[in-house]
């Protein structure tokens, strides 16, 4: 099952709408979900070990592949690839 | 078949949603996502009357909340494009066909390019054409930012809170920003002004994890190329049009040609904001231009009754 992990921050301007975007997709398919704050440290690891300065950024298996509010298609693309 | 169809949840469309739900138009807003306007991007609007300084998001916040109080309806799904079959307008969307007797392009504009090896490379990597979303990650590091206009200035002043330091870096021998905005960042101590200069590549770390380590510039007279450590590069040298799903005339950037009252070159089409062309792209044009063109529309929809 594709895992897509969320990578967020309290100040980002976007991610509450990523988040809300990623549940309601949820909610349609079937894919493992999870969100992380880039200031814990478990998402200052991700952070450093994938170069991200930007917010939101969601992984597909581990990968960075969005960055900011992805568009619907492209998202079901990646969840449906497996 | 609705009244009209409203393409961009910014503050075009928004203000054209209320003026036309109070003509009694069946009106719906098309958004690409929940968050729309180049607005919410600004960290401080401080030049819409009533508002002497608000966070663009907040604004834009308080826009949706009016059109839905005042009964605007809104969809989520992306305009692929706009045809007209005699007097209906039909709006291809990824969700299906939506049809129409009107409709209001109110789709904005997204930042410009600066079209500079390296700058596709690092988007996201150091790269960024918003400060408020990414300057946050850039606490006590050195960020340059590119473009002399407001947008530029206001986003400078605001990373000199998080950088350590911030050049801002315009190709013209003055910042074209209004003059209080210039003030504030000649008097902030961690912005430092690079005038005549262009920004002639990004460079950074490609093996590993990519990041921008450097900015190559060149001095306009001098012609002297020199590098400038950074760890960040923010770019605001004006924007392009959403336009390219809609075919009525443009201009050769892009932007649609209208008239005063909104009509593009297609009967029963208006556009509104910045996808327009029109001398200034600010908030404050931008909600006039959508009141004008849902007035418009209304106009027009009453007389092909």
């Amino acid at each position: 099952m594709v895992k897509v992990t969320l990578i967020h921050a309290s100040w980002c301007t976007f991610c509450p709408a990523a988040r809300r975007f990623w549940k309601d997709l949820k909610s349609e398919y079937d894919f493992e979900y999870e969100e992380i704050d880039v200031e814990s440290p478990e998402g200052q690891a991700l952070a450093d070990k994938h170069g991200i300065v930007s917010v939101p950024t969601t992984l597909i298996d581990g990968e960075p592949v969005f960055t900011g509010l992805p568009k619907k298609a492209d998202a079901i693309t990646h969840i449906t690839q497996k | 078949m609705y009244d009209l169809i409203i393409i961009g949840g910014g503050p075009a469309g928004i203000a054209a949603g209320i003026y036309a739900v109070r003509f009694g138009l069946d009106t719906i807003i098309l958004e690409r996502n929940e968050i729309s306007g180049q607005i919410s991007m600004a960290d401080v609007v401080e030049n819409y009357p009533g508002f002497p300084s608000i966070s663009g998001l907040e604004l834009m916040e308080k826009y949706r909340t009016h059109a839905r109080e005042a009964g605007v309806k809104t969809m989520i799904t992306e305009a692929l494009s706009v045809r007209s079959e005699g007097t209906k307008k039909i709006v291809s969307t990824d969700s299906g066909d939506l049809e129409a007797k009107a409709v209001i392009i109110a789709t904005g504009a997204n930042p410009k390019h600066l079209g500079v090896p390296g700058e596709k490379e690092f988007i996201s990597k150091g790269v960024s054409y918003c400060a408020i979303c990414d300057g946050p990650f850039f606490k006590n590091k050195t960020v340059v930012v590119v473009g002399g206009g407001n947008s530029a200035v206001t986003d400078a002043l605001f990373l000199s809170k998080v950088a350590q330091k911030v050049y801002l870096v315009h190709r013209r021998d003055h910042l074209r920003a209004a003059k209080i905005l210039q003030d504030r960042a000649a008097a902030t101590s961690n912005i430092e002004l690079v005038l005549n200069t262009l920004v002639m590549e990004i460079a950074g770390s490609r093996g590993g994890v990519k990041k921008v380590e450097k900015v190559i510039l060149q001095d306009i007279n001098s012609k002297e190329i020199r590098e400038l450590p950074a760890n960040g590069v923010f770019i605001y040298v004006g924007i392009n049009p959403n336009t390219g799903f809609v075919n009525v005339e443009k201009d050769e950037e892009g932007f649609i040609r209208t008239n005063r009252w909104m009509e593009t070159s297609e009967k029963g089409i208006y556009a509104a904001g910045d996808c327009r062309d029109t001398p200034i792209w600010q908030l404050v044009a931008a909600v006039r231009d959508g009141a004008i063109a849902a007035t418009a529309a209304y106009e027009y929809i009453e007389n092909i009754k």
